[in-house]
């Protein structure tokens, strides 16, 4: 095969790397953002909305990632003329939205009693109670866990390539349809990752010693 | 020292609280006069955290009422409102035997947080009177600091100068020293001390035999959810009327 070498196949399947990490940045910026309705119905006095949040996070976190986009994409696409892209992040929002919620919830729920008891005595108003006093201490808590969800969410943005979303696999494997051998191909898709998961993790350990001296149990 | 008025400040009366069948409180009445400092004592299990928390309500009472200054603090004392509980925390304070200050915030904000969410006083004011009470705590250099910076005994002056912060009518102490060593203690129940000459009105569930004798002026010795013992230090540790009276202050006093 003519024209194939190291940069232009680097900077071929590199072409998708923009598009993973719009992937995995929305979802988890929008996933937190629905974590938070979310964590709080499962952890209200209100039955109701308890079972009704245990629900959609038992089965956004119950089907696999993959099963997910196939149907948001081949369900609503002939409804609204969904591009993959909006599909993908449609489902894998939906999917960090579920796991984050349970981040927070831990960490709601492992803020110690004595806090909530603390803010009570001093004629905080209920609501005051959870977002000045408990809410703060929650979100510390549940962020180190949330950080290294986002790793594993950069490698299951992966699976948008399936519904035809243009990121670092799809067009791995738009390479390999053109002749490239496949394990270089796929080898350097996996470097590309790599460049990004790496310093992800990093930073999720950071965030985690960072809390860990921050938040010290009374 | 008797800073007593005759005023009654906190009328208690006849509170109850049950878990299912096991009855923790039977009935406890209990007139506070303001300025008043009554000390809670007894074995552990007798009851005295849970009527101290009874009192503004971290606890909700099987049964019984609360007056507070001769007004009715709840319409329906077995179905208080959120306002009224609010409201009767506010003039209640409350310090803690594991201190509970917020991890999150400063030793400043600590102090400042109730004060302003509270609409009690803007956010200056506030911290001008968060530095004159950690001056009377004698922490004045801990404002910036967080709790976590702070030993056990500073954290608990802290939580009182939190508490103080609200200008409460009347201070509740559960076991405030029990969770630090003898000599960090001391550093608290000085400051304790230095409230009740002020006049503050205290009750105070403690094991500090010494501090109940020198400081409050009335004992009260809780057994199986009942008043067993009532009445001046002095009469209680000298002149206990019960025989389980004495085989407790024995049991304490020979440690």
């Amino acid at each position: 095969m003519n024209g194939i070498s190291i940069e232009t196949l680097f900077s071929g399947i590199g072409a998708g790397l923009s598009i993973t990490v719009i992937l995995t940045v929305v979802s988890f910026v929008a996933g937190s953002v629905l974590a938070v309705p979310l964590a709080l119905a499962r952890t209200s006095h209100l039955r109701v909305l308890r079972w009704l949040a245990i629900g959609i996070i038992d089965i956004c976190r119950g089907v696999p990632p993959l099963v997910w986009l196939l149907i948001i994409y081949y369900g609503i696409s002939p409804l609204i003329a969904l591009e993959p892209l909006p599909a993908a992040l449609i489902g894998l929002s939906l999917i960090s939205g579920a796991y984050l919620a349970e981040n927070f919830r831990a960490g709601i729920d492992n803020v110690h009693k004595g806090q909530r008891e603390a803010a009570m005595a001093l004629g905080l108003t209920p609501t005051h109670q959870f977002w000045r006093v408990v809410a703060p201490q929650a979100v510390n808590i549940a962020m180190p866990p949330s950080a290294s969800y986002a790793v594993s969410l950069l490698k299951d943005s992966a699976k948008a390539s399936i519904i035809g979303v243009a990121d670092i696999i799809f067009m791995a494997q738009l390479e390999v349809s053109r002749g490239a051998p496949a394990v270089l191909v796929f080898s350097i898709a996996a470097v590309l990752y790599l460049l990004v998961g790496i310093p992800l993790s990093y930073f999720s350990r950071y965030v985690d010693s960072v809390v860990r001296r921050k938040v010290v149990t009374v | 020292m008797d800073m007593t008025e005759n005023r009654v400040l906190l009328n208690a009366n006849s509170i109850s609280k049950s878990y299912g069948a096991n009855d923790v409180l039977k009935g406890i009445s209990l007139e506070v006069h303001a300025g008043e400092v009554i000390a809670l004592i007894g074995p552990s299990g007798a009851g005295k955290s849970t009527f101290l928390r009874c009192l503004n309500y971290l606890e909700r009472p099987t049964s019984g009422g609360l007056t507070l200054d001769g007004e009715q603090v709840f319409k329906n004392p077995l179905n208080p409102s959120k306002h009224e509980l609010v409201q009767l925390r506010r003039r209640v304070g409350m310090v803690f035997q594991s201190f509970n200050l917020f991890p999150h915030l400063s030793v400043l904000q600590n102090i400042v947080l109730a004060q302003t969410l509270n609409g009690k006083r803007s956010k200056q004011e506030a911290e001008e009177y968060a530095m004159k009470l950690l001056a009377q705590v004698g922490l004045p250099d801990k404002a910036s600091a967080k709790p976590s910076q702070c030993s056990g005994g500073q954290q608990q002056r802290i939580a009182i100068a939190r508490a103080l912060a609200l200008d409460p009518e009347i201070m509740l102490f559960d076991e405030p020293t029990s969770a630090l060593d003898p000599e960090i203690a001391d550093e608290v129940l000085k400051v304790m001390r230095d409230l009740a000459e002020t006049g503050m009105t205290m009750i105070v569930v403690t094991h500090e035999m010494r501090f109940a004798e020198r400081v409050a002026d009335r004992v009260l010795l809780l057994d199986r959810g009942r008043i067993l013992e009532e009445g001046s230090p002095e009469q209680v540790f000298t002149n206990p009327t019960q025989e389980r009276t004495k085989t407790f202050l024995q049991a304490v006093l020979n440690r």
